[in-house]
């Protein structure tokens, strides 16, 4: 037991940090709207993370903190992988709402709270599982790119991979739901151990320390023929042409 | 070194026939020409600053401005308005790059 709470600080510490290093990075740049989405996804996760340990238990808060983290999870997927073009946000968000306030409402009345803990789960999961897609889509299209550097191509497939974790994570908990005894804990600890890689994926995707990503750039080199531009003129880019 | 306006100008590159370098330069200057202050700019750690903060709708500002249809008609380029559209369709498709390069 004292091992699971030293895992569930340590994810509410990462992801604390993630959500500081995100609020930084949207603060010197203020068009990257999507990532206060973001940031908000780990700053509410950080803050219900506590009331899972059951020391101060409130299936309200939890639950409440769950659906303003999915509603703020659609719209960053939407914000960065949907512009220009029709997304499904809304079906998500419509999903997000009801499973969360469904739950909200069961903690409220004393209603059945494993049926909450389902509802949320699937929700949570069905979230992830776009966003591992949609993921995977957008890392197809830049994969081939000679100038999407090496740390950028990790940073998608360590995005796709904490998405698919973090299903796993949900999966558990949808079918801890159902069981009692030492065959919740074996799903438990199951999702516990997902969820702390997917925590420490985050955590180098988001706040990405610098020696972390020279590293997964170590090898990779800029294509040539375009380094050395200066500021050309338009005059000057018509004699190249010329030339 | 910037992701979208490399990855921008080598798609402009593939469908206008011209060449990469020029194509950047045609991008750049555009955003030169449209960004308040940058007009006459020299000093390109500047630029690289503002093209690195640059959004979605930055971007598409810059691919649907009269001012980037003018610069590729002047290097002689035909149809300068399919050649945009199928750009504006290159930065849908590669969007979440301005997200995953930030840092």
């Amino acid at each position: 037991m004292a091992l699971f709470y030293i895992l569930l600080f340590i994810q509410i510490a990462l992801r604390a940090a993630i959500a500081v290093a995100l609020t930084v990075v949207f603060t010197r740049q203020p068009g990257k709207r999507n990532l206060r989405w973001l940031a908000i996804v780990f700053y509410v996760n950080a803050v219900v993370a506590i009331f899972v340990t059951d020391l101060l238990p409130s299936g309200l808060i939890y639950f409440s903190g769950m659906l303003i983290a999915q509603i703020a999870l659609v719209m960053f997927i939407h914000q960065t992988f949907y512009q220009g073009r029709r997304s499904p946000y809304l079906l998500f968000m419509g999903l997000a709402v009801v499973a969360n306030l469904a739950a909200i409402v069961m903690a409220l009345t004393g209603g059945n709270i494993k049926l909450a803990q389902f509802l949320n789960a699937i929700q949570v999961g069905v979230n992830w599982v776009w966003h591992a897609l949609i993921g995977y889509r957008a890392y197809k299209v830049v994969a081939q790119e000679a100038y999407v550097e090496d740390w950028i191509k990790a940073r998608y497939k360590m995005m796709i991979a904490y998405s698919l974790a973090l299903v796993v994570t949900q999966a558990s908990l949808t079918v801890d739901a159902f069981f009692q005894g030492n065959e919740a804990t074996i799903f438990r600890i199951v999702a516990v151990i997902f969820a702390i890689a997917s925590v420490i994926l985050q955590f180098l995707v988001w706040v990405l320390p610098e020696k972390f990503r020279l590293w997964l750039n170590r090898n990779y080199r800029a294509p040539q023929h375009m380094e050395g531009e200066e500021l050309f003129t338009e005059e000057e880019l018509r004699k190249l042409r010329r030339g | 070194m910037n992701n979208m306006l490399n990855i921008l100008a080598l798609d402009l590159a593939q469908i206008s026939g011209l060449d990469g370098v020029i194509c950047r330069g045609i991008l750049r200057l555009t955003i030169m020409d449209i960004t308040p202050g940058f007009e006459n700019l020299q000093d390109f750690t500047l630029v690289f600053n503002h093209l690195a903060q640059m959004n979605y709708a930055d971007w598409q500002r810059v691919l649907g401005h009269e001012v980037l249809i003018r610069r590729i008609k002047n290097m002689g380029v035909k149809n300068p308005a399919d050649i945009i559209e199928k750009l504006k369709q290159s930065l849908v498709a590669k969007q979440s790059l301005l997200t995953l390069s930030t840092r």
